[in-house]
């Protein structure tokens, strides 16, 4: 078994949240959107195991478990919001949210 | 190890708890919004008149996550008042509509998001401070989006708020995603969660610092992270963006304050030009963009963001001046109190017809409509802008007093500037508020709420001794 | 880094057994079954049989309430395995604190319960009385 240099996983982990942020930024169509938030805290739950795993301790596991459950909770809330969303326009498209501005 | 002491200390937190699911079991059972309402304020009062009781004398830890001290007395006790009083905003908004929207869950969803911040007040690990703050987030996205459960119609209410609610989620979690990016990068550094001071020479505290605090600043809603807060101000049901803007952003401020008073003070030094720009963007920037706002959501939503920005100039103070803890708590009741009776006050004045009215137009003259509640208004404008007599002056003059003793001169400045500007638009409103009546309409219920914020604002802007020997000190 | 080569040469042998697999499942159907071609030989579909319909079916949002239920139930697992996990070292105190957990689900399940969201097919009450409404 070889060591990884902690640094690797850091950048692979800010790369997979940059990769989730750009999607939520650019991406038209509130499907994707979600997913892209699932990826950005899916990468920071990945710093925190490796965290756990650098330190030998398990607070880096437990915070995966709650950052799964938020991820959950959330994709629960969003999911249905999105159902109203296409029951009331018939779109996906994140751009038909514009009513209100100033 | 959890014994009876522990137990005891965790009582508040353990009775918002139990009201959260018995009110649910209620909500199942028994579909009568009446009854919803009376469990959620009896379980809420029956907390705050145990609170004082299960109280330990000398701060206690309650297993390594929360620490249970009149810090977090103070700010339970508050946490508390402020969802007591957005429960009552809420009953009233049901009441006066007959749609048939079933309004019971919402109340679940009101005593999760104070369990949140109950935990947020006595966290000191940031496992405590993510669950805390979580469970705010994800309880107000349904509430922000609540309107939509009801029956599919053509309602501008019900477009708007599904709009709040999708993007308030969306940026939310962006932000929690910064945030925890951040934890995870000191977590990574140092091999611990708790709140304590890193260890010294290592290459992520500043990257992991400067990650959480823009995470906390879109929380907050600090220029520039500011954009969604006008909106979802504007589209959430009044109670809600009530409860958006005092107790989302109180409890964030009081873990915040918690955190830097703890650990990261010496950390925070390289960050200081960063939350002093974020502080003085805030101030000016959200006084100038209210100069133009027509809508009164709006304008409290960026009036909230300036506010926002005076209490960042305490995090900046706290490891110079003895008072800041004060100050900060202090402000965030002054500030909670009457943002609370100026959307109780809109819910009474502009939704008092079928359609909402939120211009600016809908309070003209309603000082000879309804004298009693012009004189409010006019009451909870001078407290915004910290008048004298007000509790907003009392809350300024800590924050000033915060910012001499560690000597932010120039933040003061911007300060001066800022509060003076937002007098600007404060007036304009109690200009409108005086004109000649131009068209009668009605006033809708629930001024008797509105009567007592503004009485207890008065009250403590006159006398504020009674709260200020409740005030956490170091 | 004489371990890392060690494990690379291992992983590059893997690739390569995994590639002569999937070369050695190719050519065998290639060469051992019959050649015939129809209408629908090169569609993607199962290759060689018509498909009907549309892909893109509209599900029930029923069926979107159940997803929901299983990704939360799913979930509740998951602290159970870490509590099976530490079963011995958190003893009896472990054993009230999972107890309160799956006490406060059961109470979310009776509410889902009441509400309908568990009722699956024509009787689902809650978005019954969303259709007649509409």
């Amino acid at each position: 078994m070889t060591e990884l240099p902690v640094e690797h996983g850091l950048l692979f982990a800010a790369a997979l949240f940059c990769i989730g942020l750009v999607g939520v930024l650019i991406r038209r169509n509130l499907i994707f959107i979600l997913m892209s938030l699932e990826l950005m805290l899916n990468a920071t739950a990945f710093v925190f195991v490796l965290g756990g795993a650098l330190h030998g301790n398990a607070d880096g596991q437990v915070m995966f478990l709650m950052i799964l459950t938020l991820a959950a909770a959330e994709i629960a809330v969003a999911l249905a919001l999105v159902v109203h969303l296409y029951r009331r326009y018939r779109s996906l498209d994140a751009d038909r949210l514009e009513a209100m501005k100033g | 190890m959890i014994g009876a002491a522990e137990l005891r200390a965790l009582l508040p937190l353990m009775l918002v708890a139990l009201t959260a699911i018995g009110t649910l079991l209620l909500a199942g059972f028994r579909r009568d919004a009446r009854l919803a309402a009376l469990g959620y304020q009896g379980g809420l009062l029956l907390t705050l008149l145990t609170l004082p009781w299960a109280l330990p004398e000398q701060p206690l830890e309650v297993t390594p996550l929360l620490r249970i001290d009149g810090f977090f007395g103070y700010f339970a006790a508050l946490f508390v008042l402020v969802a007591m009083a957005v429960g009552l905003m809420m009953q009233r908004q049901v009441r006066s509509k007959t749609s048939g929207e079933r309004v019971e869950e919402s109340y679940v969803l009101l005593a999760i998001c104070l369990l949140g911040a109950l935990v947020l007040a006595g966290a000191q690990h940031f496992a405590a401070l993510f669950v805390g703050l979580e469970l705010i987030s994800v309880a107000s996205f349904a509430l922000v989006a609540y309107p939509c459960g009801g029956r599919p119609s053509t309602d501008i209410r019900q477009r708007n708020s599904l709009e709040a609610g999708l993007k308030y989620l969306v940026l939310s979690s962006v932000a929690s995603g910064f945030l925890l990016f951040g934890i995870g990068c000191l977590y990574l550094d140092s091999g611990s969660l708790a709140f304590a001071p890193l260890p010294p020479s290592t290459s992520l505290a500043l990257p992991g610092l400067a990650l959480l605090l823009v995470g906390v600043a879109f929380k907050l809603a600090l220029v520039p992270f500011h954009f969604w807060s006008p909106d979802i101000y504007q589209g959430a049901p009044t109670p809600v963006a009530a409860l958006v803007a005092t107790l989302s952003k109180g409890a964030l401020f009081a873990v915040m304050l918690r955190y830097l008073w703890f650990g990261a003070l010496q950390e925070l030094e390289t960050l200081v030009p960063a939350v002093a720009l974020l502080a003085s963007l805030s101030m000016l920037g959200g006084n100038l963009l209210a100069l133009r706002q027509r809508d009164i959501k709006r304008l409290l939503a960026y009036s909230s963001i300036a506010h926002l920005g005076y209490l960042l100039l305490v995090l900046l103070a706290i490891g110079h001046a003895g008072v800041a803890i004060e100050a900060g708590a202090f402000y965030v009741l002054a500030y909670s109190l009457t943002t609370l009776g100026a959307f109780a006050l809109i819910g009474c004045v502009c939704e008092a017809g079928d359609e909402p009215d939120y211009r600016l137009e809908a309070f003209a003259g309603l000082i000879w409509r309804a004298p009693l509640l012009g004189a409010s208004l006019m009451l909870i404008l001078l407290s915004l802008a910290g008048i004298p007599l007000t509790v907003g002056f009392i809350g300024k003059f800590y924050i000033v007093a915060a910012g001499v003793d560690a000597g932010l001169w120039w933040l003061l400045a911007v300060l001066v500037a800022g509060s003076a500007i937002g007098l600007y638009y404060y007036l304009r409103i109690i200009l409108i508020m005086l004109a000649p009546q131009s068209e009668p309409s009605g006033i809708g219920g629930g001024r008797w709420l509105v009567y007592g914020l503004t009485l207890l604002l008065v009250l403590l802007g006159v006398y504020p001794l009674p709260v200020l020997q409740w005030l956490p000190v170091l | 880094m004489h371990a890392t080569e060690e494990t690379l040469w291992s992983l590059a042998l893997y690739g390569l057994a995994v590639l002569s697999l999937v070369a050695l499942m190719l050519g065998l159907s290639y060469a051992l079954g019959q050649q015939r071609r129809s209408r629908a030989t090169d569609e993607p579909f199962e290759s060689g049989i018509v498909s009907v319909g549309s892909g893109r079916l509209r599900l029930s949002v029923a069926y979107f309430v159940v997803a929901i239920l299983f990704v939360i139930f799913d979930l509740e697992v998951v602290f159970l395995y870490a509590w099976a996990a530490a079963f011995d070292a958190v003893g009896l105190a472990g054993f009230v604190e999972a107890l309160i957990f799956i006490l406060v689900l059961l109470a979310a399940l009776a509410y889902l319960w009441r509400e309908g969201a568990l009722d699956w097919g024509p009787r689902q009450r809650s978005l019954e009385r969303t259709e007649r409404e509409r």
